[in-house]
This record gives structure tokens, C-alpha cells and sequence, in this order.
């Protein structure tokens, strides 16, 4: 996936503003990144490093974290799955549930389904589980409204990225990626100032400068650091209300 | 029950037009509706939030009902589905059905494509 280091992107810099806004999140954000598969002699992060070097500090930073139920659902497996129970659990995740909405408000949220399953190869009727994870959460967003959804999957990103967005109700919704994520984390000094930002370098390598394409299309990180200062640095000193830096949770 | 963009466009203009009789100048200043905004939504090019929809069915009198989706299509398939008598029928008509979704997805991203190209 290429990262874009050329325009500012409104809904981060929406986040850099105010990051105690409701960031819905989509389930590859709680699977282990694996590309064994697809990349030759690469090999899957561990849980472990996944969860000391993303979630956590994910979740350390921003408060309102959420998930759709049926997201929940599509975990399978059980690292994931326990990470966003404990999550829930603790309060620190918030579970976003259909049922919420009255049925008056129900209408819409149908209808928004509707418009963006004819995007998707998800079938309300049908209720099969290609992208109905996605078209659930997209279609709760755009009933809420809430401003974001955090993904991966280039379906969902194509998606809030194109002209059609207008037609489906998601005008006002803007796509968070997991390279914006790992540039605010580090700048916001959210990771244990060694080991935690070689974690952050190492998911950016992993995710979007391991093969060779990529290495001709993204810059290395270094690089990739300073260009996004270039395009958020302002914006952060103008934000009044930042995450409190990690260091001060271990200090005091 | 969901709501048809084209049924929702065709109400709002006729509403606007014919009903009310103002112009969309007039119109967006009552609603504080952008009149581009209110430009294509009545050229169903745009999906409206709730909160505008709600303004847009107080300012020009219509309700839910009248924008509502024609469900037939959708009675067929579950009539289909409900008229199966074993379980071997119902694994049939449920990989006929999903064939029949999946063409009719097809048409409809292939006829959204083109106008898309045509509005280039």
C-alpha cells in the first residue's frame, strides 16, 4: 500500500485538533499483520510485539476507541478476539450496536447499508460475510454521524476515497490509516522512547517498505517522518489538547 | 423500509418546484442546506445526513413514506427462500439467489461506472 506524504488529510488533521473524537476501527486493526503469504520469506509479526508495539499504545493515546459488534464477531482468532473482550471489558473499547437506534433512525441506518453494500460484495438480504463487517460499521458511521473509520482493507479506504462516498452517506466520514496512526503515535511520544519507536519503524517497514515496489513508491521511514511533520507539524503545535506523552505515565 | 435516493431526489425537486414554488437560493437559505448540496441531492448525487433530511421533510412537507424503497424485489427472494421444502432445495435456491444478487450487483456497478465516465 502506498502511503501519501504529498496532501494533508483533513480527518487527521481533525484528530490532531480534538483525538478524544470517537475513532471507529475496523478489524484488521486487531489482527496481527501477516503478509507471509503474499511477500516471499516474510515472516507474521507475533501477538505479542503486535500488541506491545500498535494496540497498546493505541489505546493508551486515544479514549474513545470503537468497534462494531459484528466486527467483534469476525475475529477469529482467540489473541485477537481476548485483547478486544479485555478491551471492553476494561471500558476502554466502546462496542457500537445496531440496536442503539430507534426505529425511526433504524430507516436510515438501513438505508445507508443498503447504498453501501451496492459498493461492496456484502448483500443485506443475503447477511453473507464478505465485507458485511465493514458495511456495518461504515453504516453505522454515516447514521451516527461520526467523522471517521480507521482501516486497513483497500476496499473500505477505496471506498471513502472516491466520488461515490457522496451518493452513499459518507460525505463527511474520512478514512484514518495505520501510517497516519504510527506518525501520530511517535510524535505525539505515545511508546517507550527506544524500544517503542523502533516498534513503530518496524510496523512501517513491515506494512509499507518491505518489497521492492514499495521501497520505489514509499520513502524509509526517517524520510517518511519528516515529510508528514512538513504536512501535520503545524497543526500540532496549533492543537491545544494533546494525549499525555508516555513518558509521563512511567515517571509519575 | 429504506429510502430510494432517486424516489428522494424526484420529491425534493417536485416539492421545491412545483409545490412550494422557490428557487434554490430560497431554499438553502430556509434549511442552511449548501445549494450545491441541495443542487445534487436533487439529482440524486447525494446522500443526505439525517439531520438535513429532516430539515428538507419539514421545509418541504413530505414524510418517510413518501421516499420509500419499492420492497418488492426483496419479497421475491425471501418468498423463494421460504418456499423450499427440503434441505437440499434450500441449499439450491440459497446459491441461486446469491447467483441472482451477484449478477444484479454487476448491473448496477456497471450502469454507476458508466455514469460516473458520463459525468467526467
Amino acid at each position: 500500500m502506498r502511503v501519501n506524504v504529498i496532501d494533508q488529510n483533513p480527518a487527521l488533521v481533525s484528530l490532531i485538533n480534538d483525538y478524544t473524537q470517537q475513532i471507529p476501527l475496523d478489524a484488521n486493526f486487531f489482527i496481527s499483520f501477516d503478509r507471509s503469504n503474499t511477500v516471499k520469506g516474510s515472516f507474521a509479526i507475533p501477538f505479542k510485539s503486535f500488541q506491545k508495539f500498535w494496540l497498546d499504545p493505541l489505546f493508551l493515546t486515544f479514549p474513545y476507541l470503537s468497534i462494531h459488534r459484528v466486527v467483534i464477531n469476525e475475529l477469529v482468532s482467540s489473541d485477537s478476539r481476548n485483547y478486544a473482550q479485555s478491551r471492553i471489558d476494561q471500558g476502554h473499547l466502546i462496542v457500537m450496536e445496531d440496536s442503539e437506534f430507534d426505529s425511526d433512525t433504524e430507516i436510515y441506518r438501513q438505508s445507508f447499508e443498503k447504498a453501501i453494500a451496492a459498493h461492496t460484495a456484502y448483500e443485506p438480504e443475503l447477511d453473507n460475510a464478505d465485507d458485511r463487517g465493514e458495511v456495518k460499521s461504515l453504516a453505522y458511521i454515516a447514521t451516527k454521524p461520526l467523522n471517521f473509520f480507521a482501516s486497513h482493507d483497500s476496499r473500505a479506504l477505496r471506498l471513502l476515497e472516491s466520488p461515490t462516498k457522496e451518493t452513499i452517506g459518507l460525505s463527511n466520514v474520512g478514512a484514518i490509516e495505520i501510517y497516519e496512526l504510527l506518525y501520530y503515535l511517535r510524535r505525539m511520544e505515545m511508546v517507550q522512547p527506544e524500544d517503542g519507536v523502533n516498534g513503530l519503524k518496524m510496523i512501517y517497514k513491515y506494512l509499507y517498505y518491505l518489497t521492492k515496489k514499495e521501497k520505489l513508491e514509499n520513502p524509509n521511514w526517517g524520510e517518511f517522518y519528516q515529510l508528514m511533520d512538513g504536512l501535520y507539524a503545524s497543526e500540532i503545535q496549533k492543537s491545544t489538547g494533546n494525549p499525555t506523552p508516555y513518558r509521563s505515565f512511567i515517571d509519575g | 423500509m429504506s429510502i430510494s435516493l432517486t424516489k428522494l431526489s424526484e420529491v425534493v425537486h417536485h416539492k421545491r418546484k412545483n409545490v412550494r414554488k422557490i428557487t434554490l437560493e430560497e431554499l438553502s437559505g430556509e434549511t442552511n442546506i449548501n445549494k450545491d448540496t441541495l443542487s445534487r441531492i436533487e439529482n440524486g448525487r447525494f446522500y443526505p445526513s439525517i439531520e438535513q433530511l429532516n430539515i428538507l421533510m419539514e421545509a418541504l412537507r413530505f414524510s418517510l413514506k413518501d421516499i420509500e424503497e419499492n420492497p418488492d424485489e426483496k419479497k421475491v427472494f425471501l418468498a423463494m427462500m421460504g418456499s423450499a421444502t427440503t434441505e437440499i432445495e434450500r441449499v439450491n435456491f440459497d446459491k441461486m439467489i446469491s447467483m441472482m444478487l451477484c449478477l444484479r450487483k454487476h448491473d448496477r456497478l456497471r450502469k454507476r461506472q458508466r455514469e460516473e465516465m458520463t459525468s467526467c
